[in-house]
Order: C-alpha cells, then sequence, then structure tokens
C-alpha cells in the first residue's frame, strides 16, 4: 500500500472519530435540556394540581370573592391544556407558555391576596399547608427553571461554538430558548406568613 | 502608630460583624461529628448532645439531618441559605435524604428544606405542620433549645413511621460495606503474615559468608545461663561455602508463648470493635445529594 493511502485512511479515521464524538456530545446536550425542560413542566403541573384545593379551602370561607375564584380556575385551565415537547420550544411558544403559566401566577397572588383579608382562614390550619406547599411549589419552578435556563446556556455554548457547528448544522442541532424575565405578569404569588 | 490601632480596631469590628452573619460559603460545619451547627453558642452543650443523639439515628436510616442555629444570615434569605448549604454539602447522600433545618434568631426566620428523596416523606405541607405546632410556640418565647428539640422530635417520629425508609434499613448496604472492609482487612493480614514468615524462614536459612539461602542445621542443643534462662544454640552448615554459623538465641518463656498464641484472636477482636465503631460511633459523610426546592419556612 502506499505511504499517501495510509495518511489519507488515516486522516479520515480521524475525522469520523471526531464526528462521532463530537455528535454524541451534542445528543446528549440535547437530552440534558429535554430533561430540564420535563422537570420545568413538571413543577408547573404540580402547582396547577394544587388549585383544586386551595380554590375548595378558600371558597369555604371567602364565598363573596367568587370572581377571583373563578379567575384562579380560568388560567389553571387554560394553562394545563398547553404542553410543549422540547423539540417545539420555539420562542414563540416560549412566549406563550410564560404567558399562560404566568397569568396563574398572578390570579393566585390575588386569591393569596383576598385571603389576607379573612381572619378565620388564615387561622385554619389547612389553609397554612396549602401555603406552604404553595411557596414550595414556586421555590421548585424557580430551581427547575433556573437548571433549565443553565442547561440550555450550555448546549447552545457547544452548538455555536467551532468547530461543533458545523456538525450541528450538519445534523439539525438548533439552539434552544431560554426563559426570560418576567414582565410583570410572570410574578411568584407574594405568600406571607405571619 | 494611632492609625495601625485604629486599623486594627476596625479590622476586628469588621470581623467581629461578619461573625455573627453567615453564608453557606463561611458556616463552619463538621459533618462527621456533629450534626449541629451552633457557631453562635445559641444551644446549650447538652441540647446540641441530645439533637445528635436523635440526628444518629436518623443517620442509621439513611436519612442526613443538619441543624444550623445562627443569629443572622447574609441577605437574611434563609430558603435560599439553607439550600445552599444542603447543596454545598451534598447533604442526603446519593439518595437525596437530606433535611437542613435553619434557625436565624436575629432575623426571626426558620427553615426546613427537604432533599429531593425526602420530599415524599417529609411532604412541605407536613414540614409546616411541625414548624407551625412543635417549633413557633417555643420559638415564640425565645427557647431555642425546646424549639429544635421538638422539631427534631418530630421529624424523627414522621421517619420512623415510615416502612420503607426501616425495610431500607433491615438490607443496610452499608453493613455489606462493613464486611466487605473486614474482608479486605483479614485478606491484607493473611498476606502480611505469610510475607513475614517466607522473610523470617529466608533470614534463617542466609549465610552470613557467601549471602546464598543455603543454611542447614546441623546441630541444635540447649543449655542455661546464669540467670536460669534457656537458650537454643543453633549450628548451621551452608551448603555452598560449607562454612558453619552458630545461632543463639534466649527461648521464650511461656507467657510470651501464650501471647503470641494470642496473637489472631486479639485481632479478631480489634476487627469486630472496628465494625461496632462504624456502627454507632460517627456520621455517615454527606456528599451527592440534590435540592429541588422542597420544604417550608417562615417567620416569628
Amino acid at each position: 500500500m502506499k505511504k499517501s493511502t495510509i495518511i489519507v485512511i488515516a486522516v479520515a479515521a480521524i475525522v469520523v472519530i471526531w464526528g462521532i464524538s463530537g455528535y454524541n456530545g451534542l445528543v446528549s446536550g440535547e437530552e440534558t435540556v429535554g430533561n430540564a425542560w420535563a422537570n420545568v413542566e413538571a413543577s408547573y403541573q404540580r402547582r396547577a394540581d394544587l388549585i383544586p384545593q386551595l380554590v375548595n379551602t378558600v371558597k369555604g370561607y371567602a364565598k363573596h370573592e367568587k370572581s377571583t375564584l373563578e379567575e384562579v380556575v380560568a388560567a389553571r385551565s387554560k394553562a394545563t391544556q398547553m404542553t410543549i415537547s422540547v423539540d417545539d420550544l420555539s420562542e414563540e411558544n416560549m412566549r406563550k407558555y410564560q404567558q399562560a403559566q404566568g397569568e396563574i401566577g398572578a390570579a393566585l397572588g390575588r386569591l393569596m391576596a383576598i385571603s389576607e383579608s379573612y381572619p378565620e382562614l388564615k387561622a385554619n390550619e389547612n389553609f397554612s399547608e396549602l401555603q406552604a406547599q404553595l411557596e414550595g411549589t414556586e421555590n421548585r419552578i424557580n430551581e427547575a427553571r433556573k437548571t433549565y435556563n443553565a442547561s440550555v446556556k450550555a448546549y447552545n455554548v457547544s452548538v455555536r461554538r467551532f468547530p461543533n457547528n458545523i456538525l450541528a448544522s450538519l445534523f439539525g442541532f438548533d439552539r434552544k430558548v431560554e426563559f426570560k424575565a418576567a414582565e410583570g405578569a410572570d410574578k411568584a404569588p407574594e405568600v406571607s406568613f405571619d | 502608630m494611632k492609625k495601625v490601632f485604629s486599623a486594627c480596631v476596625l479590622f476586628l469590628t469588621v470581623i467581629v460583624a461578619v461573625a455573627g452573619v453567615y453564608t453557606p460559603d463561611n458556616l463552619p460545619v463538621a459533618g462527621n461529628t456533629t450534626r449541629v451547627c451552633n457557631p453562635d453558642g445559641l444551644l446549650h452543650a447538652s441540647t446540641v448532645d441530645s439533637l445528635d443523639a436523635m440526628l444518629l439515628a436518623l443517620d442509621r436510616k439513611q436519612v442526613q439531618c443538619l441543624v444550623v442555629v445562627i443569629k443572622n444570615i447574609e441577605g437574611d434569605n434563609p430558603y435560599e441559605f439553607a439550600i445552599g448549604v444542603g447543596r454545598k454539602y451534598g447533604i442526603g447522600g446519593q439518595k437525596s435524604q437530606g433535611i437542613v433545618v435553619v434557625l436565624a434568631t436575629d432575623d426571626r426566620s426558620y427553615q426546613i428544606v427537604t432533599g429531593d428523596g425526602m420530599e415524599k416523606f417529609l411532604p412541605d405541607a407536613i414540614c409546616k405542620r411541625i414548624e407551625n405546632r412543635e417549633m413557633l410556640p417555643w420559638l415564640k418565647r425565645g427557647e431555642w433549645d425546646e424549639a429544635m428539640l421538638s422539631t427534631i422530635r418530630a421529624i424523627k417520629g414522621v421517619v420512623e413511621k415510615e416502612p420503607e425508609l426501616m425495610e431500607r434499613y433491615a438490607d443496610d448496604e452499608s453493613d455489606d460495606d462493613v464486611f466487605k472492609v473486614i474482608g479486605i482487612f483479614i485478606l491484607f493480614m493473611l498476606i502480611g503474615i505469610s510475607v513475614i514468615a517466607v522473610c523470617v524462614v529466608l533470614a534463617e536459612k542466609k549465610c552470613a559468608h557467601c549471602g546464598k539461602y543455603k543454611l542447614k542445621i546441623t546441630n541444635r542443643k540447649t543449655y542455661k545461663d546464669v540467670n536460669g534462662r534457656r537458650h537454643i544454640q543453633t549450628t548451621y552448615t551452608c551448603s555452598h561455602c560449607h562454612k558453619v554459623t552458630v545461632k543463639d538465641r534466649v527461648e521464650h518463656n511461656d507467657e510470651n508463648e501464650g501471647f503470641g498464641g494470642g496473637v489472631f484472636p486479639g485481632g479478631m477482636i480489634m476487627g469486630g470493635g472496628h465494625r461496632m465503631g462504624g456502627g454507632s460511633g460517627g456520621f455517615g459523610s454527606f456528599g451527592g445529594g440534590s435540592f429541588g426546592g422542597g420544604g417550608a419556612g417562615g417567620r416569628f
């Protein structure tokens, strides 16, 4: 065999090995982002699951706050209809998702605010524990979002960096979308304990 | 001179000011000796001991719980602080069964955070209930010791009601580890003993004249010296250089032989003691525990 043939084969082998390892790296990066997104959705779902119980408890004490309660229920049903798979996470979808979840957050915030004016409700142990659960759920959402954003950041860097960007465009690894900071609507409800 | 002095005073004030305000990074945690972090001395020593006894019982169920009682938290955010401490040390181990209980007496805030693996045993609502029933009444009276004791007692009660945790304790993996350690220990001891034996045998056979291991016993006699000790005099002949070597040694008396015979059982007892130490002494080590935001907190 000629020397030049051997060199060509060696170079080809190196390129193939580099391609495989680069591709696998991108795949596992994408998988991490997918996992993190699943966690985000799960923690939002957890908050949604808490709402019926919360509404029922508040209903027993604050009958006159019908509109606020209905608002929460409506926001919940709207948001739970919306699930996005990680592959469809475009800027537009992310904005919609954030908006829907933000509406729940805002409605819950109002619900918690009115509960302040019902001392009997505040003294109810069940309600206090629900509040704690809600607070814990908000914390979980924040943690899940932080983890998601961190994984997206790492993944986007790996997609854009040379020479991985060649592989990424070749095999269709797109950049993922991060969570944006709240524009007022997506604030966590104020839950105060005193 | 005055400048230096005032600089020193300023420096000391800064240190004193910092000492009472903690972040996860400057909090002194000695997880293997005590699970109670009491740098400001707010809890009595006897309380710390009682807490440690209970926390050790939890540790047996692979639930790692850290109690932190301090005056101030930097930034006055007990949730971030508790979760920061939990993550920094990986409290909860591989199963993430970690709990961090924080009380900041000057901030008048408290927080319980649970690791990912602990959330199903200690959901947020139960954390809140424990805080409301067991912690708050004492905190309002400023009785930090009682507050922590009854809180940990309640957490322990919840954990002990969990059949899953109790079962897990029954087929505890760490017990296997202990046996593995003992097995390796015995193996090394056997290897060591055989190496020593071979060395001894070889040393006996080494000829001082030509350096070859070819000495053979040709004569052995015993006699008593003036002190009444029995000597054994052995005559060796080298089969390589044919020179004669005479070695003389005092025979061990019966007591010494008895001691020699007792070496192995002694080793066994030591091994047993080591295992006991692993079973009832220190705490398991931290590492690997993750926190996802579970728990509850509040102010008083």
